[in-house]
């Protein structure tokens, strides 16, 4: 189990980043040159296969990864824990950016205009405003206790909202179309779903690299700043 | 003199008045968007390549202290 471990974190990235490279890229030449065009919306559509990934595999898995992490610092107060839910809530920020990017995008062509306080579009957008807060605030008030506390609070409460995102449709009904959930049509042809399954693969595969690269970065910076501390008291190093 | 053809539709791209289309503008843009994935991605390599860096600094500095010890 310790070799395990060893080899993940030795030789993880090494395999990780060349198959999200590949992942990524292959989705994006199968959704642009194999998947058909859709009949009302043309190319636009096409807008659904990074969209929707970007939201579950990137923002909601983002979100959760920060929740579980900040869940564990309360608990344990391990230090892994916080950087990890720090990565977490990063990556939540960056993958909910290109929802809310992506999603504009395809509301003008289906809607004819850009955003709507529709209950799905403003639960996410008051989800992404919380997780930018979160990383806000990790950014200017310093690594101390209270503050990397107060962080994991929010991580925690934050999470309350995601499910709320999810039904928000369904129970308050709106204009956001409900494609992955039986209603709303869409993914008629099989190549169409193989490639949103692709898009979730790459998204999901991209969501765990970032959180590996960021958590391990984190944690880098705050070992490194103790082990600098101790060396100047040591007289290894000069101020 | 050269004149410049317009038509009505001014939001759309258009070719060249000289040439016609030598690319497909929808595989350029592909291609743009593609190359975009890969400079996010090239990036996440090169913070990769930094917390290296700093993990090796750690590694070195742990040294240090430790045979500075062992001489006191």
């Amino acid at each position: 189990m310790r070799l395990l471990g060893l080899l993940i974190r030795r030789f993880g990235f090494a395999a990780l980043w060349p198959i999200t490279t590949i992942l990524l890229i292959g989705t994006i030449h199968y959704v642009f040159y194999v998947v058909p065009e859709e009949a009302t919306m043309g190319i636009v559509q096409k807008i659904f296969y990074f969209h929707v990934p970007a939201a579950v595999s990137g923002m909601y898995l983002g979100a959760t990864i920060c929740f579980f992490g900040s869940a564990f610092y309360l608990a344990r107060g391990s230090v892994r824990a916080d950087a990890i839910a720090r990565a977490g809530a990063e990556v939540a920020v960056t993958t909910g950016m290109m929802v809310m990017i992506s999603g504009p995008l395809w509301g003008v062509k289906a809607w004819g205009h850009y955003w709507t306080w529709d209950a799905q579009l403003t639960t996410f957008l008051l989800s992404l405003l919380i997780y930018v807060a979160y990383v806000v605030l990790r950014a200017f008030t310093g690594g101390g206790e209270a503050e990397r506390k107060f962080a994991a609070a929010l991580g925690v409460l934050g999470a309350a909202n995601l499910p709320i995102i999810h039904f928000a449709v369904t129970k308050w009904g709106g204009t956001h179309p409900e494609v992955m959930r039986g209603k709303g049509g869409g993914l008629t042809d099989p190549r169409m779903g193989v490639g949103i399954l692709l898009g979730f693969l790459s998204f999901t595969l991209l969501t765990a690299l970032l959180t590996w690269v960021r958590s391990r970065q984190h944690m880098a910076e705050a070992l490194l700043e103790e082990v600098e501390h101790e060396a100047l008291e040591a007289g290894v190093i000069e101020d | 003199m050269q004149t410049t053809t317009t038509t009505t539709d001014d939001n759309g791209f258009h070719a060249a008045p000289t040439g016609g289309e030598t690319q497909s503008g929808s595989h350029l843009l592909i291609e743009a968007y593609a190359a975009i994935w890969l400079c996010v991605l090239v990036f996440v390599l090169v913070l990769w390549r930094r917390t290296r860096e700093m993990e090796s600094r750690i590694a070195v500095l742990r040294d240090a202290i430790k045979a500075k010890k062992k001489d006191a």
